[in-house]
This record gives C-alpha cells, sequence and structure tokens, in this order.
C-alpha cells in the first residue's frame, strides 16, 4: 500500500485513525501493530509470517539481555546480541543478497570455464533493509544500556512495524522511541503539523518527484541520449529521488505526529551541501547516523589511526551502498562517496574546492552527485558508463535519440523541474515551512493537498523508489 | 524556537521543535477538520452514492468489491484446498497451500486496489477535464499516450522500441530473461516457428510493421530546429535482426510506409494498401498459379476516433484530437459477397491488429478492406486469416496452436505463412516458444448434447447454431480482463466459466459453460468483466461460431486450464442480472453507521479539544461550554440530516422494483412469443418498450451487451449524439435532441403496476442530464408529460404506440419556445394557420397487432392544422428541419399514419406560425432517418448551409431497440 495512493489516503488512514482514537489508551499499541501488519500484508501477506518471526526473535534476544547483571556483559547477554544481529542480517542476506552472490560467483566462475548455479529467484520482503536494522538497534541499544528493554511483545512489535515508517524509513533506532512507546502526548498541534506534513509530502511525490521521474525514465530507458538530454534526465532523477524520498519521511512524520509520535529529521536540503561530507549530514539522515553509531563507531572509527579511518569510512560506504541493492552499481556508487570522503577527510573533513565561493562550493558538489546518481538509476555498469559518456559529450547517439526531445521538451516538464529547483535552492524545507502555521500557510498547504489529489487521479501507479531497497 | 544544546540526540531535537509549533488552537483545529473531512467525506460518498446504484439492480461501482473482498479472500483461501486431498506428503502439502493461497490473495488484493480506483468517482469526475488541461495547456499525455506537434500522438511503447535500448543486445535479453517474465529474444521464436512451418513444407515470411514513431518522427523532434530527424528510424537492433534472420534463410520484410493515422496507433488504408502490394511482391511469383478469383474492390468512407486519443480517456466532447476520416476499399468476392478468409486457401496470414483494422467492424474503422482483403484483391487469389488483436508475439501462434488443437488445420495446403506484427513487438513481445506439436490432436464434437461426458468432466453446454438460449447461472471462474487505458485496444473478450445453469422458467440445464463476453467495451471494463467467482449471472447464449467471424479478432483472454482446450464455447450477451445474493440492506446500514459514526468522531474531536484549548486559557466559562456544546450538535444533526437527505431516493425517482417489473413483463412477453402487452384498463403496449425500460443504463460499456444493435460498435448512444451536436455545431446548426418516452414509462401504472405518481424511465433521464452537462440541448419530456397525464385527455394513444395529440401539443410547445428564442427566428417568414380539434376513430397499431376482436378501437382527437384549407407541405427551404421515426408522420403522413395535417410538424407550424422541413421515415429514427440527414447534407451543402436547427425526435425504446443496421454508428454530416 502506497502512501499516495486512492486506498492508503482514502481508506486506510481514516480507518486506522478511528481505530486508534476509539481504543483506549492501553490498547493502542495492540491496534497500531495490527493496523501495521495489515498495512504491510497487504504488499504480500506471507511477508507478515517473515516479519513476525524477526520481531519474536529479536524481542526474545532483548528479554535475555535485560536479564543480565548490570555490571560486566554476561555470557548469555553476548549470545543473545549476537544471535538478534545474526539472524537480522541472515534474514538480510538471505533475502536480498542470496541471488546477487550467485549472480556474481557465476560471473567469475564463468570467466574461468568453471560450472555455474542457477538463481534461486527469490523475491525481496518490502521494506526488509529497514525493519532489519530497526530490530538491530533494539537489541544493541539494549545490550549497550543506551535504552531500557520494553516488557510487552505488542509494544515491540509495535516499534517494529509501525506503518508510518515501515516501508521506506526514516530508519527509527529504539533510543528514539523508547520513551514515546512508554508515554506520548496527543495534541491538535502536533495533529494539524502532522495534517501539513502529509500534505506536503502528498504534494512533493504527486506535483514534482513522479513528473521529474518520468523525464529521468525517458532519458535512462532510452539506448542513447544526446548530452543536453542527458543532463536534463539526471538533473529530473536528482530532483525525483529527493522529491520522492523526502515525500515519503514528510508523510512517515506527518504519520507518526497523528499518532503522537515525533519522528527525528531525515533531510536537511541535502543539494545545498558543500562537501560530500556535508551531504552525508543532510541526506537520508536516519541512515547516515545508523551506519555511523552501529557500524563505523564500532569498527574503531576515525580512533585507530588514519589508514584504519580510512579503511571504515570506505567500508561503511560500500556496505551503505550494498544496503541500497545488490548490484555493482550500487556498491560503486557507495565506493566513489567513500572515497570522497576518505579525500575531504583528508583536507579537514572539506571538499578539495573549499576556496571558492559558496556557491560555486555548492553547484560542484551538486554536479558530483549527479554523476553517482548515474549509478543508482541506470540498469547496470554499461548503461551507466554510457550515459555518463552522453553527459561528458563523449558518446555517439543514434538517430532516434533525436526524438526523445518532442517528449521532454514540454511546458508541463519545465514547469515540474524549474518548481523543483526553486524548491530545493531556494524553498523551506517542511520542518521550517510548518514551524510557524499561519491562516494563510493552511490555505496554501490545502490549496496543495487538493491539486494533488486532482493530479493523482491522472497518475497510475507510481510506489516510492526506496519502496525496492 | 530555542536554539538546542550541543548535546542534544535528534529525537530530543525533534521533540523541542515540534513542542514549539507556532500555531493558533482554532486553526489547528480547523485544519484537523478540514483533513478529516475530506479524507473521510470522499470514500463515504463513494460508498453511499455506489450502494444506492447497487441497491437497484445496477451492478457497476466498487461497494460489490468493497463487501466482496473478505469473501474472495476466503474463496482464494479455500481455492487451494483440495491440495491436501490429492497428497500424502502433510509438510509438502502445506508449503504448496501456502504459497498458492499467498499467490492467490494477492491476485485478490490487486484486483481489489484496481478496481477500488477505478470505480472512484474523483477519478471519474477529474480525470477526464484534468488530461484535458494537462495536455491542451502544458503538452503532455499520459503513461501510455505521447504528444507530438500538430495533433499527432504516440503509443508509449512504440517510441520506447524506437528510442530504447538495441533488443538483441545480450546482456538487455539475459537481464529481462533472468526476470522470468518473458522470454525476450524474437530469434530464437522467429527460428523455432520456422523450423516446425518448414517440418510441414511450408515457407515463413517474417513481417514487422514499423511502429509510428519511426515512419513519423517529425512531430516529435519538432521543438529542436537544430536536429531534422532521419525520415525513418529505428531500433538499432533492426538490421541485425535482418541479417540473423535471412542467415537462417527465413524470408523477412519491414513494412515502413509513411501514411499513419494522427491519433492512431495504426496505418492510414492507402500505406497498409501499398503495404499489401509490396507483400503481393514477395509471396505471389513463388506461389503456384491459380486462376484469378474475381476479387473486386468498392470504396468506402470511414470516420473514428484514433485509439490513442481514447487512450487519454479526454471528455467526450474533446476537439484537441478530432476523429479521423479515411477512405477504405472493402473487398468483394466475385459473387458480390463481402470478402471472406478461406482455409483452402495456399497463404496463411497471422497478425495482429495492423492486419485486422479496416477489416474487423469492431475497430470501427470499417471491415473487409484489411491487410489480408487487399493482399488477396492484389494477389486475386484467397488467403487464409488468423489475426488477433495486440501481442504479435505470440497470440496469432497461439491462436492457430488453439485451431489445432480443436481439429482446424489451418496449414493444411498452406505454402507460405506470413507472420505479421507491431515492430515494438520485438522489443516487449513475449516471444515464447510454443510446442511443436500439438499434445493431441483433437476432434470436437460439432454439438455435444447436454449431459454428456467428456474427459474433462460435466459437457459443455452449446445452443444449436443460430440459435440462443437465456440461461441464469453462476460465475465458477473469469479470465483476466486488463485495466481499462493500459492496454492499446478498447475492446476485450473474456472467458467465463458457467455452472449451475437454468433456463428462465427454473429449469436446470445439465453441464457446464464456456462463455466468452465483453469484459471491456470503449475503454470501460464492463459488468462481466467484473465478476466474481460465486456472482450469479443472467446471459443470452448463442454458439460461438455464429459470432467469431466478427468477434474472433478481438482481442481475448483464456482460462488456464486446460480443461477449456475441448470445449465448446458460447457467446454470451449480459442480461440484466438479479441483484448479488449478499446481504446488501445489512451492509448499506452498517455503511450508513459508519459514516455517521464518522461524523461524529470528526465533531467529538473538534469539541474536545476546543474544551481543553479553552480550559487551558483558563476561559471554560459557563455560557462557552453551551456555546461549544450546541455548535457541535447542531453540527452532527447537520451532518444526520445531510446525510439522511443524501440517503433517500430524489423526488419522483424510479421505485426500485421499476426496471424489474418491466423485465418480469417482458420475459413474460417473450415466453409467450407476443409483440402487445395488454395492460390495464385497455392500454395496450408496444413489447419492446417493456423490454427497453428493463434494461437499465444502455449507454456506455452496456450498451452492447443490452442493444439489439446488429453490430455492438454501434450500440452505445452516447458518443453518436455527442458526435452529431459537434458536427452540426461546427456547420453552423443547433441540434434539440428530444426522444419521446415511451408510453409504458408514462403509463407505468398501467403497463406494469408501477406507482403511478413516480418517474420509472430513470434511465433516461440520467443520460439526458448526461448530454445536458456535455451542452447538448434536450428536451426531456417525460416529467411534462406525467404532469399532463393527470388531465382529462390522454397524452398517448390508447391502442396506438405513438403519442396523441395532448403530447405532440406539449412537445411542439416545447421546442416552439427555444426557437422563438434564437435572433434569427424573427426573419423567419411568417405564415397564417388554421387549427380545429376534432374526434376521430383510430383503429391504432397495437390494436392491429394484437389482433383481438373483442378489443375495439376508440376515438382519439386530433387537432387539425390547414392554410387555406389546405394541409401543409414541408418547405425544404425552411431553416427548422424536423428529424424523426414514425412519431414525426404520426397524423402527418396519412395512410397508416391515420391523417394527414394533424401531427407533430403540423403542431410546430401552428406554434410557430411558420414553415418546417422534414427528414423523417417509419422504423428507426436513429439509424435509417440519420442516415437520410448524412446523405442529404453531404450532396446538397446549399440546403444544408439554408438550416438553423435540427429538432431531433425518435422513440426512446430505439435508444436500445433499434436494429436498422447503422443504428449508433456515427455518421459524418459533411465530406472533407
Amino acid at each position: 500500500m502506497v502512501f499516495s495512493s486512492h486506498l492508503f489516503i482514502f481508506y486506510f488512514l481514516p480507518a486506522a485513525l478511528i481505530l486508534y482514537y476509539a481504543v483506549p489508551r492501553t490498547c493502542k499499541h495492540l491496534v497500531l501493530a495490527l493496523l501495521s501488519y495489515w498495512f504491510y500484508g497487504w504488499a504480500n501477506p506471507l511477508f507478515v509470517v517473515l516479519m513476525l518471526g524477526s520481531t519474536l526473535v529479536d524481542y526474545i534476544c532483548g528479554r535475555v539481555i535485560a536479564r543480565g547483571a548490570d555490571g560486566g556483559k554476561t555470557r548469555e547477554q553476548k549470545i543473545a546480541v549476537t544471535v538478534s544481529i545474526c539472524s537480522n542480517l541472515c534474514l538480510l542476506g538471505f533475502f536480498k543478497y542470496v541471488d546477487f552472490g550467485i549472480g556474481s560467483y557465476n560471473a567469475i566462475a564463468g570467466a574461468f570455464g568453471k560450472e555455474t548455479h542457477g538463481l534461486m529467484n527469490i523475491a525481496l520482503p518490502l521494506g526488509i533493509s529497514f525493519y532489519t536494522f530497526q530490530s538491530m538497534s533494539y537489541s544493541i541499544d539494549i545490550y549497550r544500556g543506551h535504552a531500557r528493554p520494553i516488557r510487552n511483545f505488542i509494544d515491540f512489535a509495535c516499534y517494529v512495524s509501525m506503518f508510518p515508517q515501515l516501508v521506506a524509513g526514516p530508519i527509527i533506532r529504539f533510543q528514539e522511541v523508547a520513551d514515546q512507546l512508554r508515554h506520548r502526548t496527543h495534541t491538535i498541534e502536533k495533529f494539524s503539523r502532522g495534517v501539513a506534513f502529509i500534505s506536503l509530502g502528498l504534494a512533493k511525490k504527486i506535483l514534482i518527484a513522479n513528473p521529474c521521474g518520468k523525464v529521468a525514465d525517458i532519458c535512462f530507458d532510452a539506448g542513447s541520449v544526446h548530452t543536453l538530454d542527458a543532463w536534463y534526465g539526471v538533473v529530473g532523477y536528482s530532483f525525483q529521488i529527493y522529491f520522492d524520498f523526502s515525500a515519503y519521511s514528510d508523510m512517515a512524520i506527518g504519520l507518526g505526529l497523528m499518532l503522537g509520535f515525533v519522528f527525528p529529521k531525515n533531510f536537511d536540503s541535502p543539494y545545498h551541501s558543500k562537501s560530500i561530507t556535508e551531504f552525508w549530514r543532510r541526506w537520508h539522515i536516519s541512515l547516515s547516523t545508523w551506519l555511523r553509531d552501529y557500524l563505523y563507531i564500532p569498527l574503531g572509527g576515525n580512533r585507530k589511526g588514519n589508514v584504519r579511518t580510512y579503511v571504515n569510512l570506505a567500508l561503511v560506504m560500500l556496505l551503505g551502498g550494498l544496503w541500497h541493492g545488490a548490484s555493482i552499481n550500487f556498491v560503486i556508487w557507495g565506493a566513489i562517496h567513500g572515497v570522497m570522503l576518505g579525500l575531504e577527510r583528508a583536507q579537514g573533513k572539506d571538499s578539495p574546492y573549499r576556496k571558492l565561493p559558496a556557491a560555486g562550493r555548492m553547484a560542484i558538489t551538486y554536479v558530483l552527485v549527479l554523476f553517482t546518481w548515474v549509478f543508482f538509476r541506470a540498469a547496470d555498469l554499461s548503461a551507466s558508463m554510457a550515459y555518463i559518456k552522453s553527459m561528458l559529450g563523449m558518446g555517439e547517439a543514434n538517430p532516434s535519440a533525436d526524438l526523445l526531445g518532442g517528449v521532454l521538451y514540454q511546458p508541463y516538464y519545465y514547469l515540474t523541474m524549474i518548481l523543483g529547483a526553486v524548491v530545493v535552492w531556494f524553498g523551506p524545507q517542511t520542518w521550517d515551512y510548518t514551524r510557524k502555521l499561519t491562516p494563510v500557510k493552511a490555505v496554501i498547504i490545502f490549496v496543495l493537498f487538493g491539486l494533488s489529489l486532482v493530479i493523482l487521479t491522472t497518475q497510475s501507479f507510481n510506489p516510492f523508489i526506496y519502496f525496492i531497497f | 524556537m530555542a536554539a538546542p544544546k550541543k548535546n542534544l540526540n535528534r529525537e530530543e531535537v525533534a521533540a523541542i521543535e515540534i513542542g514549539n509549533t507556532g500555531i493558533s488552537r482554532l486553526l489547528a483545529l480547523a485544519m484537523v477538520v478540514v483533513f478529516l473531512l475530506i479524507i473521510g467525506a470522499i470514500p463515504l460518498i463513494q460508498i453511499v452514492v455506489d450502494m444506492k446504484g447497487f441497491q437497484g439492480t445496477e451492478r457497476e461501482g466498487s461497494m460489490p468489491g468493497h463487501l466482496a473482498f473478505f469473501k474472495d479472500a476466503q474463496e482464494a483461501l479455500d481455492k487451494e484446498k483440495g491440495l491436501f486431498a490429492s497428497n500424502t506428503n502433510l509438510l509438502k502439502c502445506i508449503k504448496e497451500y501456502v504459497f498458492a493461497s499467498n499467490s492467490n490473495l494477492l491476485e485478490c488484493i490487486e484486483e481489489y486496489e484496481d478496481e477500488l480506483e477505478d470505480d472512484s468517482l474523483l477519478k471519474k469526475e477529474l480525470l477526464s477535464p484534468v488530461q484535458a488541461f494537462l495536455t491542451a495547456r502544458l503538452g503532455v499525455g499520459n503513461e501510455e499516450a505521447y504528444l507530438g506537434d500538430d495533433g499527432w500522438l504516440y503509443y508509449r511503447p512504440g517510441f520506447d522500441h524506437v528510442t530504447g535500448p538495441a533488443f538483441l543486445d545480450n546482456k538487455r535479453l539475459q537481464r529481462i530473461a533472468k526476470e522470468g517474465e518473458r522470454q525476450p529474444d524474437p530469434v530464437e521464436a522467429i527460428v523455432d516457428f520456422k523450423e516446425q512451418l518448414e517440418s510441414r513444407g511450408i515457407r515463413l515470411l517474417v513481417l514487422p510493421v514499423a511502429v509510428k514513431p519511426s515512419v513519423h518522427p517529425q512531430p516529435l523532434g519538432g521543438n529542436r530546429s537544430d536536429r531534422s530527424p532521419a525520415p525513418v528510424t529505428e531500433n538499432p537492433s533492426m538490421d541485425e535482426l535482418r541479417a540473423t534472420l535471412e542467415e537462417r534463410g527465413i524470408q523477412y520484410a519491414l513494412l515502413s510506409a509513411p501514411g499513419y493515422l494522427k491519433a492512431d496507433t495504426h496505418w492510414k488504408p492507402e500505406a497498409m494498401e501499398r503495404g499489401a502490394q509490396v507483400l503481393g511482391d514477395i509471396v505471389g511469383p513463388s506461389l503456384p498459379p491459380r486462376p484469378a478469383s474475381g476479387y473486386t474492390r468498392g470504396e468506402s468512407v470511414v470516420t473514428n476516433q484514433g485509439d490513442i486519443a481514447v487512450m487519454l480517456q479526454l471528455p467526450e466532447d474533446q476537439e484537441l484530437f478530432p476523429p479521423e476520416t479515411v477512405t477504405i476499399h472493402p473487398v468483394k468476392t466475385a459473387g458480390g459477397r463481402p470478402w471472406r478468409s478461406r482455409e483452402d486457401a495456399d497463404i496463411l496470414l497471422l497478425g495482429d491488429s495492423f492486419a485486422n483494422i479496416y477489416s474487423v467492424t469492431n475497430m470501427n474503422w470499417g471491415g473487409q478492406a484489411g491487410l489480408a482483403e487487399q493482399l488477396s484483391f492484389y494477389l486475386q487469389r484467397p488467403v487464409d486469416k488468423l489475426c488477433i488483436n495486440n501481442h504479435g508475439a505470440y497470440a496469432s501462434r497461439e491462436l492457430l496452436q488453439a485451431e489445432l488443437r480443436a481439429g482446424r488445420d489451418h496449414l493444411a495446403g498452406k505454402k507460405v505463412v506470413i507472420w505479421e506484427f507491431a515492430a515494438r513487438e520485438l522489443s516487449v513481445g513475449n516471444w515464447k516458444k510454443l510446442e511443436k506439436k500439438p499434445e493431441k490432436k483433437l476432434k470436437k464434437k460439432p454439438n455435444m448434447s447436454p449431459g454428456e461426458k467428456v474427459e474433462s468432466g460435466e459437457a459443455f453446454y452449446l445452443p444449436e447454431p443460430g440459435t440462443n438460449q437465456v440461461v441464469q447461472a453462476v460465475v465458477a471462474a473469469r479470465s483476466l480482463v486488463p485495466r481499462p487505458g493500459t492496454v492499446p485496444y478498447k475492446d476485450h473478450i473474456c472467458l467465463l466459466h458457467l455452472k449451475d445453469l437454468k433456463d428462465l422458467a427454473g429449469n436446470t440445464i445439465s453441464g457446464q459453460a464456456a462463455v466468452y463476453t465483453w469484459s471491456m467495451r470503449d475503454n470501460s471494463t464492463t459488468r462481466a468483466g467484473k465478476l466474481k467467482p460465486g456472482d450469479p449471472v443472467k446471459l443470452r447464449l448463442q454458439s460461438w461460431e455464429d459470432v467469431s467471424g466478427e468477434l474472433g479478432s478481438i482481442n481475448r483472454s483464456e482460462l488456464d486450464d486446460d480443461a477449456f482446450l475441448l470445449a465448446d464455447f458460447c457467446w454470451g450477451k449480459s442480461l440484466e442480472s438479479p441483484v448479488l445474493g449478499r446481504t446488501i440492506p445489512f451492509a448499506f446500514d452498517f455503511y450508513m453507521l459508519f459514516f455517521y459514526v464518522y461524523m461524529l468522531f470528526v465533531f467529538a474531536f473538534g469539541l474536545t479539544a476546543m474544551l481543553r484549548a479553552r480550559a487551558a486559557n483558563g476561559a471554560l466559562d459557563k455560557m462557552n461550554k453551551i456555546k461549544i456544546a450546541s455548535g457541535s450538535l447542531l453540527l452532527t444533526l447537520l451532518c444526520g440530516a445531510l446525510l439522511k437527505v443524501s440517503a433517500e431516493p430524489p423526488p419522483k425517482a424510479a421505485a426500485p422494483d421499476a426496471v424489474g417489473l418491466f423485465s418480469a413483463a417482458a420475459e413474460k412477453l417473450d415466453a409467450k412469443g407476443t409483440s402487445v402487452h395488454v395492460g390495464e384498463d385497455g392500454w395496450l403496449f408496444m413489447a419492446k418498450e417493456l423490454r427497453h425500460l428493463g434494461l437499465g443504463e444502455f449507454w456506455g460499456p452496456r450498451a452492447a451487451d443490452v442493444s439489439q444493435a446488429r453490430n455492438p460498435a454501434n450500440a452505445d448512444p452516447l458518443p453518436t449524439v455527442l458526435d452529431l451536436h459537434r458536427q452540426l455545431k461546427a456547420l453552423g446548426i443547433e441540434l434539440i435532441f428530444m426522444p419521446v418516452p415511451p408510453k409504458a414509462a408514462i403509463y407505468a401504472d398501467k403497463a406494469v403496476g408501477a406507482d403511478p405518481a413516480r418517474r420509472v424511465d430513470v434511465h433516461h433521464a440520467r443520460f439526458l442530464a448526461m448530454l445536458r452537462e456535455k451542452g447538448v440541448n434536450v428536451i426531456d419530456l417525460a416529467p411534462l408529460f406525467l404532469k399532463a397525464k393527470s388531465g382529462g385527455e390522454r397524452v398517448y394513444c390508447l391502442q396506438d404506440t405513438h403519442w396523441a395529440r395532448l403530447g405532440m401539443e406539449i412537445a411542439a410547445k416545447e421546442v416552439g419556445a427555444i426557437i422563438k428564442d434564437r435572433p434569427w427566428f424573427a426573419a423567419a417568414k411568417k405564415l397564417k394557420l388554421d387549427s380545429r380539434v376534432i374526434d376521430m376513430p383510430l383503429q391504432g397499431d397495437l390494436l392491429s397487432q394484437l389482433g383481438d376482436p373483442l378489443v375495439k378501437p376508440v376515438t382519439e382527437k386530433v387537432q387539425n392544422i390547414t392554410q387555406a384549407g389546405q394541409a401543409l407541405k414541408k418547405d425544404p427551404n425552411s431553416p427548422i428541419l424536423i428529424l424523426g421515426d414514425s412519431h414525426a408522420l404520426f397524423l402527418h403522413d396519412g395512410g397508416d399514419m391515420h391523417a394527414v395535417g394533424s401531427g407533430f410538424p403540423d403542431l410546430l407550424a401552428f406554434e410557430l406560425g411558420t414553415s418546417y422541413d422534414l427528414i423523417a421515415n417509419r422504423g428507426s429514427g436513429v439509424g435509417s432517418a440519420r442516415l437520410n440527414l448524412a446523405r442529404a447534407f453531404i450532396k446538397n451543402a446549399t440546403y444544408r448551409s439554408g438550416k438553423k436547427i435540427v429538432i431531433w425526435l425518435f422513440a426512446g425504446r430505439d435508444f436500445t431497440e433499434t436494429s436498422d443496421g447503422t443504428d449508433w454508428k456515427p455518421l459524418p454530416m459533411k465530406r472533407d
């Protein structure tokens, strides 16, 4: 079920709000968990069993960890946290990487004339990358003593499965919502700000992300493109992925607010970044902080010398890339970012072009990010390289590439791209815009909400990009 | 907001941020209430509207989906229980059951969600106007249609094929094959097919037809002057394909003759005819000589809306993409009969819609003038043809295979097989290889009698060829139905598996039935397309062979069950279906309650929040409490009242059972085989009227199912009326649309004992309201007649089908009032006319048909209009033209029309004091009369230019009962 669908907006959401507010406080988590399982099962009923199993394992591990002595860690605790981490990683590994592993093995084996193996064609459960990370954070936080364990299984199931952010984040670490699960307030101010978040999120998705996505699709799906079209397409994709993902995050935060939860910010105007280091402080914040706290720091962070720091950085970014998907393109995407981060760290966490004016730094960082998005979007490595060649004017376009212009350069797409650019570089963020809500802003918010609903009728099924990760 | 401390974590920062939201309580409350009302009211209005429709005999809308979802889900789980009975390994059974049931559930969910969106009122109301705005102002199409310059439209898969990556690229082929959804390599399939044919000594000619973007790239590249696209662009793999196929000894020809329709996927007739010549030149020389068959060609003009324009789902009256007119050349045999595919030919053409266009009339581009026909004409020899729209990569081969399985060997005696497909299939098609030989060559019994057993179980019921049988049955399964707008064809046929067959009298018919029926018409899913297992259905069945010549080329889906390989297929025409056997009233009450509770929730939420706010401010005094409480109560009551109003039927709406009453009465008459219904107090009614009134909705997707039109493509009145309105408007002529209500609708109390005060022809009212919304000047006579019938004088003749003096007078006054208002009327020449009312004995047509000597003729009032003692004649120079059927001739044309000078034209002339012109005939006023109008307008432009207004009147029953061949076919009023 997609947030920007008829079914969710007009059926699931009203029903969920009624049920949630109709039941007494003690039953709210049960209702929320059941609604979330329904929401999740809608994508594939079998996945519910998987999530329930994963939740159960982590809950039991959490209980075991919580029983340990206050002082040093007992053997039981260590085993429990290991079981939790391993089971989550195995789950993720099996569903996401087994076929990739077989495929990679086959490529190498094939090159050496060895026997290859058939793929298992495993269906990727929706949101598995997100909820396994959340579950792991629970066990680790408890183990580290950063949070108190949950006694009630329903409360824990509610945390893992919470439908607003289940499928595409933001990744909510347990310590971030532990207190809210015990006590949270439901106020009309929260609810109304939630309305604003949802409305603006929907507008971002329907009015900007989807049309920009169309531009990107036409360019990236073409056999060959002219230089101008290639740039137009990759800028379209940069807007699509930003508005699509931040729209989902806004809607998740908005839904959370309606249910009394406060989720932290996930984006902070990433295309304003003046270096790649800054970009990662602003882009998908919940993932970068998760990787920092649960991977980079445990690996030693920057505490074990320069070489180790660079290795850690590269490793974290490679895994970060791989987290997005089992493909060599994501690995390369992560590797480029890792190298860039390493370079910048060598220069005092600043870019090699730090002496340029702010606008220039911002522009160069954006262009670098654009090149990395090519790997993120293109079908495979050779398509990525061909596209980059086209961007650099080094590719030779087929005669059929001439036709793309007739579809791409239409007022609708110009308008959307300009709107996207204005919002990216000159518009306020949703958090800032909704900080003080006036009647005029409320009218604008509802106009955008209404317009989104109207345009939604003309768009076909268009899931969020991060659904596939 | 206070600056967060440095050591705050992200959650704390967010909590502080949210805690400092600057918003007044009132504004917060308003935002919440407005939001909840939007997201709650839209679905609830939808539910109430759907339920109201559903409570009658309508089955449109998503309500059944809402109610049936849990039942369907349960069935999805139950469906696989048989696995346990057939397998002894429990663990294996459980595993298979879980995965199979999960797959069924997913299908069920997907179907439910699609249905919900497609039936959404919001979408139905907004899609067309919003798309029109986006297309006209912002230059954008939709997911399937791309816009070029100057009104050119392109189908997306064709565009993707031309601009996309090389379709024979190895990496691409591997990636798609890995996804497992289709076999992407055309070479494999073509070579395999060639080998199969070669083993029978048959040659294969592969014939891709270039898609529009490659033949007409200019309108797509027009925005950038620095680039001038090559005349023909193609996918980079095309040359490789040719070389590979030729290397394997396969003949190959790419047809890329310019001349495509602007708003349609396909080629124009001239391009197709050139293609046929090219084809003839390739295959002709290698064929054995044969005496010329004597095929001849005629000429015919066809006007139609392009399929891509239709896919844009623009408003009916859109003018962005006007219908296109082409001249086709239908081929006839030496004996003057229409061309027919011949199994004894030595050429077999397998093809898709490029071969079907101008050949299959359902595509609305005329018939007998397609690729096979032109090839036949060019070579002067018969051609065998198996063509099916879409999926050219495999559908025609599958059809050939199915024919072989059914014992019809189309390959026998063939020298060459021409395999035509749209070139886009090379990039997007499923090039699956078909098994080398059918498992068994089965010879089906031509006509199995009911009850006879076949290998697969119960026998399949099949009416005798040329006959039909109305049956009631329960749906056991339905094949897949595409979502409208996502496929390049607007019609689709699905296969229903029916069980528990009964005739109308309730007698059991043994056996099951495999029934093809319309599942999509004009890009809308039909009622049959939404049927689910367990739903009751009523259909008029006939043998599929009776209609396969006409409908066999329409894209259709099959049930994935080998038992149907042996089935005798029927064609089913949907009749009014009884309300589903589900507990609708309970469900309706439930939803009403849900609606009310929801509203209470919204206001209770607001009230609580406001009380809290006031309490927090210390401003909650007694008066404020009273104000808030009474305000909320008032709002809730108002909401309840609105709900009640919306739930109640509008005044003068049909009694819920009126349609059923007419339907039941019509069935009885059908069974008796009589054409006249004897009502109360001596009233006689035409049986066709009762049938028509028992059908309910008669336009849109249902039209083909309920209409008697000879060609289902000419069944829908809505586009035709709008088309005529648009055409006349373009010629500066106003159309007044005035169907004469069926007599049985006005005297429903006498006909079927319905409530005399209520309007029963609500579907007419809805139809006319729709036309009015689209700008057509409509006169709805029914309310006026209902009001007038309470007086002493009859509105209709007691023993005749037609209206009486009073009815005609009311109509003349209504029309007169409009005409008098027009500026040109002042200049019209005025006449001095006399009038007198007399009583006249009248032997009505119904009385004559009844043939009952005991029923005596009665006297009717007649108003005779004269000019200087003579009946007024029609004046071809009059700006007022009456177009009609016998209602325009009754009491006017003498002979069987009983009198002269006393009909509607005379009364209108008297009302206006001016002359009139008349084009009318006995029979159909919608088909034949309109055809006469078209001829008159096309032949004589001076005549046409002298007209200011056309008053189109005809019997209301002809919305469905017309059957003169022209029926509701759109006709051009002017030749370009």
